[in-house]
């Protein structure tokens, strides 16, 4: 089962907890007053300046594999999502200036909701499995786990980014900066199992401050 | 000649009531960088200097640890970056102050110069800014290159201000390779400069495998580092 790419909207709907997570928070800790009142200030003129867009496209397990997908399934849906360059270019300005909180709080903002618009993309992508009486394995992106940072440029030859607006600089790295690629295995019912590990389990990055699962150090 | 014991009793007093009002500013000081409020620490900067404190000795005892403390509190997970980040901001803002007064009284005030920049192909950029404004809130001179720099630029800078280190940061493991072609060529130009790697992906490891001079793995760390690098010249 394979499918050209399609590009879709995406309505994204980021978290504040999520957004605290990203400027270092743990669970349960709000930012100090400065930073709180930050994030609340900011929060809607961050909302008003994206612009969430993503592309998926199905191909087959060979397709997945010559990209550097680990462990492809039978199906995979490689995708690529991007919040738009209004709230970086708010970032740089800000950074500029030597705001740094509010670079900071934007910043934390873009990120969560870049991970909001792949969580959206996700979920259309497990309809998609469903519909075809498939299901869908936890997402993996280039650079986590086994997949090489390397192979980004050949997965996102499958997808249509200029119509996205995405580019890619030399050292491989999507402009806008918050953008995420990712492909998702189409199983048979019944192979992944209820444990499948998230994507924090599998990723070599142990220090990540955004890591919400225990590093397996072994 | 002795003084009489009213006038002395009064002379004593007025040195305690001054000794006081220095404390209380310096304190104030401290808490104004503690709690991130650069406004407050410029304003409260110009009294110190207004009032006749020596510029280093504000620093010393007021700004420094302010900073301290606030480095202490991140670490200990009190504090976070917002908290840090507002209270490099509201040192520098203090540095700004009184970093003319310091160069009244002789040379500029520097622990030495930095060159800091992102690796080309790599535009991340707000964990670069962190770590030169903990840099320069610390003492340092800080030239900010950005993000995407070419290692032909980090050298032309280096030698143009005749740096002490070279910061280069690199949050992909696919632009990486450009800090081992940044440390053979720093190696290689017969500069001064010590380089510093830091970056997600990076770790002392590949440090030592690049022949990196030092690695550091947060702001606070890299600022001890470049301390450690020009005050004792060892290698992190």
């Amino acid at each position: 089962m394979t499918s050209p790419p399609v590009v879709v909207g995406l309505d994204v709907v980021p978290e504040p907890e999520e957004a605290s997570r990203y400027l270092g928070y743990p669970q349960g800790r709000q930012p100090q007053a400065r930073g709180k009142h930050r994030l609340a200030e900011l929060w809607p003129q961050a909302l008003a300046l994206l612009a969430p867009r993503g592309a998926y496209a199905l191909v087959s397990r060979s397709a997945a594999a010559k990209v550097g997908m680990p462990e492809p399934g039978e199906t995979v849906a490689v995708a690529v999502v991007t919040i738009g360059p209004a709230l970086e270019q708010e970032i740089s300005r800000r950074t500029a200036a030597g705001v740094l909180l509010d670079a900071l709080v934007l910043d934390a903002i873009g990120s969560s909701a870049a991970e909001a618009a792949a969580d959206a993309l996700n979920l259309e992508l497990c309809t998609t499995a469903r519909s075809h009486g498939l299901e869908a394995a936890p997402r993996v992106s280039p650079g986590y786990g086994a997949w090489d940072t390397a192979c980004q440029p050949l997965l996102l030859a499958l997808l249509p980014i200029n119509e996205l607006g995405i580019h890619l600089t030399s050292g491989a790295m999507m402009v806008p900066r918050k953008s995420v690629s990712f492909a998702v295995s189409f199983e048979n019912p019944g192979h992944i199992g209820p444990h499948a590990p998230t994507q924090c389990e599998r990723c070599g990055l142990i220090r990540c401050r955004h890591r919400v699962a225990p590093a397996d150090c072994g | 000649m002795l003084v009489p014991r009213s006038i002395f009793k009064a002379k004593m007093a007025v040195r305690g009531r001054v000794m006081t009002e220095r404390q209380d500013l310096l304190t104030a000081l401290h808490d104004a960088v503690l709690g991130g409020d650069d406004a407050a620490a410029g304003r409260l900067a110009e009294q110190t200097l207004a009032g006749g404190l020596p510029a280093l000795e504000v620093i010393e005892h007021g700004l420094v640890p302010g900073i301290h403390e606030a480095g202490r509190r991140w670490e200990e997970g009190e504090y976070f970056l917002p908290e840090l980040v507002t209270a490099a901001q509201a040192m520098k803002a203090a540095m700004a102050v009184l970093q003319p007064a310091l160069a009244d009284k002789g040379p500029a005030f520097s622990l030495g110069q930095v060159v800091i920049g992102t690796v080309e192909g790599d535009i991340h950029d707000i964990g670069k800014t962190l770590v030169a404004t903990l840099l320069s809130a610390s003492g340092f001179a800080v030239s900010d290159e950005g993000a995407s720099v070419p290692v032909a630029r980090f050298l032309a800078r280096a030698r143009d201000l005749n740096a002490d280190i070279v910061c280069a940061s690199a949050l992909l493991t696919t632009t990486m390779p450009k800090q081992r072609e940044l440390a053979a060529a720093l190696k290689a130009s017969g500069l001064k400069a010590r380089l510093m790697v830091g970056g997600a992906p990076v770790s002392k490891g590949w440090s030592d495998a690049i022949g990196a001079d030092g690695y550091a793995d947060n702001a606070l760390a890299a600022v001890a580092l470049a301390r450690k690098l020009v005050v004792l010249g060892a290698t992190g």
